[in-house]
């Protein structure tokens, strides 16, 4: 058997091996890939969250659950650390049930309830079931939506939701989602005009570019490559930059082998023709 | 009368339900919009009592091998039962019976199965890295620009990729510009006719 054989024969658990040595080691020591820039995509949404006026109401809206903690969850965590030290208000809705926790989470692991006035600051809503139909409702007329906050105070009483009634009053939402976006598209910036930032899972880069090429979108954070970036913007260093190494090293990893696959696949079949 | 009943009767009246939504999307009907409210509250408190019968019919099927079954297996089915109704009597009247119900049941969650959905979803990309070394072949022309496109945006959005090498950049935002737009829409226009014929034949009894 050549090497060909072999490649073309390799059992997954040596590419599983070989994916696990990718994370294991960088993690362990740091090996210090080459730097790059931080991506436009990142650098956008960083500006516009800066550019906004003192009080202006951010809607996160999170659609995410704890499994996605390290992909999507990695630029959610940045911004809402941005959006912490920000003076503006934001508006935590999730829109999965599991989300109402995630965020929760994240609240505690920043520290948001000492660093920030719950009901003055910030607010956190409470699961709605009906995803599209539950969230058109919303922004047509919250308190028509939402009765009460996540504590079961009658949004009327928390201050800072007095002066917010519907979407018109929400500068930006920013989606964490793990998907294709065409519903946030759909309701945020078709029907209301919102601006719409999303936060997605690692892949999601090159078909979230659609939107953002014909203005449906502002822009659009990838996994752990958009939260990284983020980290360094607001320099607080976390997972994403931390697995950025072993990031790069398995993207390099599955290149060389699908490339080595390829070419061993292709000598057997011009072996097999007779060719060589 | 059994067979339209059991069968014929109930599609009938998700066809008419669904025509009813239709027109209520579209048209502001006063009569319309009536039978459309009462049909999802319905829709509301079949699903309620749907979570009560799953549970029954598991409880049920886990019984039944806890009975039969021998050796690990029963044992299982003896667990199941248990969380099941663990799950549902604190999601339903924990924060009821005290404050630190509600908190433990956060706690799980946050601790138990967060760690664990985390893992799962790690685990499909161990999967999915080996199914793509073996996808990824070259077996045709079309396969070839697949995998050239594929192997230059795997690099575009390698985080050091542009370290590596500066000029990938280029070549990734055109290919982000004008390729993958033009196929995308092409998909999703595609999608969008296939579910709207798809809707219409199942709305009709055509597709069953």
């Amino acid at each position: 058997m050549g090497w060909e054989e072999k490649i073309e024969t390799l059992p997954s658990r040596v590419i599983w091996l070989i994916i696990f040595l990718c994370f294991f080691i960088p993690i362990a020591h740091p090996i210090g890939l080459p730097a790059y820039p931080i991506s436009e995509t990142t650098l956008i949404l960083y500006n516009y969250l800066e550019a906004l006026p003192q009080g202006s109401v951010v809607l996160m809206d999170a659609s995410v659950g704890f499994a996605n903690m390290p992909d999507s969850g990695v630029p959610m965590v940045a911004v809402m650390e941005h959006l912490t030290r920000l003076p503006v208000k934001v508006i935590y809705r999730p829109r999965i049930a599991e989300s109402t926790l995630v965020l929760q989470k994240v609240q505690g692991d920043l520290n948001i309830a000492n660093r920030k006035v719950y009901g003055v600051d910030y607010v956190n809503l409470p699961f709605v079931e009906g995803v599209e139909s539950a969230l058109l409702s919303f922004l047509s007329d919250i308190y028509a939506s939402v009765q009460t906050d996540l504590y079961g105070t009658p949004i009327g009483d928390v201050p800072m939701m007095k002066d917010i009634h519907s979407g018109q009053d929400i500068k930006i939402a920013i989606c964490t989602i793990s998907g294709y976006a065409d519903m946030e598209v759909r309701v945020y910036s078709v029907t209301n005009h919102i601006p719409l930032a999303c936060l997605n899972f690692g892949g999601s880069g090159p078909y979230m570019e659609i939107y953002m090429n014909s203005g449906l979108m502002l822009t659009n954070l990838s996994g752990l490559r958009g939260g990284a970036d983020y980290e360094k913007l607001i320099s607080k260093p976390g997972v994403g930059i931390a697995a950025l190494d072993a990031l790069s090293l398995n993207y390099l990893s599955i290149f060389t082998l699908i490339v080595l696959g390829n070419i061993a696949y292709l000598r057997i079949r011009a072996r097999k023709k007779g060719v060589t | 009368m059994s067979n339209f009943i059991k069968n014929e009767g109930p599609k009938w009246l998700i066809t008419f339900v669904t025509l009813i939504m239709i027109i209520v999307f579209f048209i502001n009907n006063p009569i319309a919009t009536t039978i459309n409210n009462t049909a999802t509250t319905w829709g509301a408190i079949i699903i309620s009592w749907l979570v009560f019968i799953v549970i029954g019919q598991l409880t049920i099927y886990h019984a039944n091998r806890v009975r039969k079954e021998s050796g690990t297996r029963r044992y299982f089915s003896a667990i199941l039962i248990f969380l099941i109704y663990a799950m549902a009597l604190v999601a339903a009247v924990g924060d009821y019976i005290s404050p630190q119900v509600g908190a433990l049941y956060a706690s799980f969650n946050a601790n138990v199965y967060g760690v664990l959905s985390t893992t799962i979803y790690a685990l499909v990309g161990f999967f999915m890295m080996s199914a793509v070394f073996r996808g990824f072949r070259a077996r045709s022309f079309e396969a070839w620009g697949f995998l050239i496109f594929n192997l230059i945006m795997q690099w575009y959005w390698m985080p050091t990729g542009v370290g590596l090498f500066p000029g990938i950049t280029n070549v990734g935002n055109w290919i982000g510009t004008y390729i993958v737009p033009a196929g995308y829409r092409t998909f999703v226009m595609v999608l969008a006719l296939g579910a709207i014929a798809t809707g219409i034949r199942r709305v009709l009894q055509f597709e069953r």
